[in-house]
């Protein structure tokens, strides 16, 4: 375990430094940070005493695991806390190619190392990512209870009648998952609790977020990639969670007009949220500041309440807008402009992620279309600080547009 | 080791009105190689160069000290002082007011110093390479793209095929000059080029062809680069092999453009942007001692 919390340490100074030295002024900020920290931790003990807790992709599946009495606990986590030996154990153990994502591999990699003492429970709803549901295969093999379900997404110009079935499919599904979780049926209405707690968290990441366009520098950027990183979630705790968002509104309600609202350049950042925390350090560093968020985190829309639990749960699912096509994520990211003002884009995709990595390129040209500059980021899910040349870029850009 | 002092001739009178009344000021450049210094005073510049060695901290301490001692200047002189160059975040500077800036923004300013015509900015360092294309009127970046991912199309590369052909790497480029028939390198891959270039040695190619050969594979590759952001006439070619009359004409051939002059050696780019940068900090006391803004 030593090596393990020996490489940890460079992604957790940046959230210690975050919390103890750059937002000394935000108790709410720093409770945020706290409960990122320890999530894991106190998962897996909690998971110890015997509470039932499952790895999760830790996103709108969230209130599912929740409504069935399991805390979801997000295998993204681990990109945080991976250890070094992860990467060579999915090349050399798993034999998964060099080529292959580095989010993947070090996931896979970082399970097998934790195999003793972690969760063995595994959820995946594969979303756009293949290769995570060939590396959940292979890690059955160690002890994992493994399930994945899929996920589509309903095309603009659907029939009524496919639709129909879609929305059939995924229901079966959400009940299948949810006698996998607790061994019940799954209770709609507790559903339904959850689905309300889930949209009031992320009605609150949006009020901080528009708090943030005009007070731009009380909440850096990676605070605020946290803020929006547990509105799924919640780190396993949704009371902490929601008192923080509460405390960080009051503080920020209180702010005089142009108090923290430092001159920032206003940058979207979309794509993955990225591990390499000196990325978002940057940025801020050289006068930037992200104010508009396009990744899987998404806080401008929240399940229909007016609809049957299940209905609305699975409609949700099944019409991410985030996802999906190339066009249509460009829509959301022109969106998070209009409302941040922004004048660049910050795209962040994994080494290795052939898929990502052709999405980025035609998103590029369709902003440098609109003359909206941007630039890409091809980081690493492995822990520790990125290299120069990724700060240089970073640094650089933000430079360009000040 | 040189230290050089220059007046700055041909340059744009607007872009350094009253730069020199907040006092001196100095730029340094701390690449994988070499750390390159120029100080501004006066209305010249004086410039010095050092291999980068183990510590960027003692390197840019003595840089800096040549530079002073040649300016008859002490460090509590400088009006500000911005680092650049991938080592520039080791650099902390508790007596002198100072700032950092990347190397992409220095050496587009240097540019623009150095040629007010340049438009594009080729920069080839020990590490990655980069194109830059730069605000006519301003010296801004207006877009830019760096290699790297790997040592293709970078100082290093040459370097390693210089080890190889067992020359000096300053030599490298004037080889290549005199070839007559550039040898065909299809791999931009380090390692590949390097087994490349022992079965071109094997079969009996000539030094100066495999340089050649070398060197427009690096062309090639920064051809590649150029695509993305687009090459508009006046190009300068900057960075640490700047120098290398080779890699000049190959990237000339390669881009079927002229490179642009430079009115002082276009090693100094980064430092002449960077020492620029400061002067304009210190005008607007954006400054900051110690910590880094």
């Amino acid at each position: 375990m030593s090596d393990i919390h020996n490489d940890m340490e460079a992604q957790m100074e940046h959230i210690r430094h975050s919390r103890d030295v750059v937002h000394r002024h935000s108790p709410g900020v720093g409770k945020i940070l706290d409960l990122a920290v320890n999530y894991v931790y106190d998962a897996e003990k909690a998971n110890r005493e015997g509470r039932e807790v499952v790895w999760t992709v830790g996103l709108s599946e969230c209130p599912l695991f929740y409504a069935c009495g399991a805390v979801p606990l997000a295998f993204t986590e681990l990109g945080r806390l991976g250890s070094a030996q992860a990467m060579s154990v999915a090349e050399g153990l798993f034999q998964i190619p060099r080529e292959t994502c580095s989010m993947v591999k070090i996931i896979i990699g970082e399970y097998f190392l934790r195999r003793d003492a972690t969760v063995k429970r595994l959820y995946y709803r594969s979303g756009s990512c293949e290769p995570f549901n060939i590396a959940f295969e292979l890690i059955k093999k160690y002890g994992f209870d493994t399930r994945v379900t899929d996920t589509g997404f309903k095309p603009d110009d659907i029939s009524q009648e496919r639709y129909d079935n879609l929305t059939e499919y995924y229901k079966r599904q959400v009940r299948d998952t949810a006698l996998w979780i607790s061994g019940r049926p799954l209770d709609e209405e507790r559903l339904s609790v959850e689905m309300k707690r889930y949209n009031r968290a992320i009605r609150k990441a949006r009020t901080i977020m528009n708090l943030r366009r005009r007070h731009a520098t009380y909440i850096k950027s990676l605070p605020a990639m946290f803020v929006l990183l547990g509105s799924s979630h919640f780190y396993g705790k949704p009371e902490e969670y929601e008192d923080a968002l509460d405390l960080i509104i009051e503080e920020m309600s209180a702010l005089r007009e142009g108090e923290y609202d430092d001159e920032v350049v206003r940058l979207v950042w979309t794509g993955a949220r990225g591990q390499e925390f000196g990325v978002y350090e940057a940025i801020d560093d050289a006068g930037g500041g992200v104010l508009g968020w396009c990744i899987p985190n998404t806080f401008e829309a929240g399940f229909d309440e007016s609809k049957p639990p299940l209905d609305a749960f699975v409609e949700f699912q099944i019409g991410g807008k985030n996802s999906g096509t190339t066009s249509q994520a460009c829509l959301v990211v022109e969106n998070q402009i209009k409302k941040s003002d922004a004048v660049g884009i910050i795209m962040y995709g994994y080494v290795g992620c052939s898929f990502g990595s052709i999405d980025v390129e035609l998103k590029r040209e369709y902003f440098r279309k609109r003359n909206i500059p941007s630039i890409s980021i091809d980081g690493t899910f492995q822990v520790g600080p990125p290299t120069g040349q990724l700060v240089t870029r970073v640094r650089a850009f933000v430079e360009m547009l000040s | 080791m040189s230290v050089s002092k220059h007046v700055l001739e041909n340059i744009r009178e607007d872009l350094f009105e009253d730069m020199f009344d907040h006092g001196p000021t100095v730029g340094l450049d701390i690449g994988s190689r070499a750390t390159k210094g120029v100080l501004l005073a006066d209305g010249a510049a004086t410039a010095a160069l050092e291999a980068s060695g183990v510590s960027n901290r003692e390197t840019a301490d003595s840089v800096l000290q040549r530079l002073l001692d040649a300016a008859n200047l002490k460090r509590t002189d400088l009006a500000c002082l911005v680092s650049t160059g991938y080592g520039r975040i080791t650099l902390r500077f508790d007596d002198i007011p100072s700032r950092i800036l990347t190397e992409i923004s220095c050496h587009a300013m240097g540019a623009h110093i150095l040629n007010p015509a340049t438009r594009t900015v080729i920069d080839i360092g020990g590490q990655d390479s980069k194109a830059i294309r730069v605000e006519p009127d301003s010296g801004k970046v207006v877009e830019f793209i760096m290699n790297d991912k790997c040592a293709a199309g970078t100082g290093r590369f040459l370097e390693k095929v210089a080890q190889l052909l067992e020359i000096e790497l300053d030599e490298l480029g004037n080889c290549a000059l005199r070839s007559s028939h550039p040898a065909e390198i299809s791999s931009q891959c380090v390692v590949f080029a390097e087994s490349e270039v022992i079965s071109l040695k094997a079969g009996g190619v000539s030094r100066e062809d495999i340089a050649a050969g070398i060197h427009l594979a690096t062309a090639r590759r920064i051809r590649s680069l150029m695509r993305k952001i687009g090459l508009e006439p006046t190009v300068l070619f900057t960075g640490g092999t700047a120098n290398n009359p080779g890699m000049r004409e190959a990237l000339e051939e390669v881009l079927e453009v002229k490179m642009g002059d430079s009115s002082l050696d276009a090693t100094y780019a980064g430092a002449l942007g960077a020492a620029f940068y400061a002067g304009r900090f210190a005008r607007e006391r954006q400054l900051s001692y110690g910590n880094y803004i």
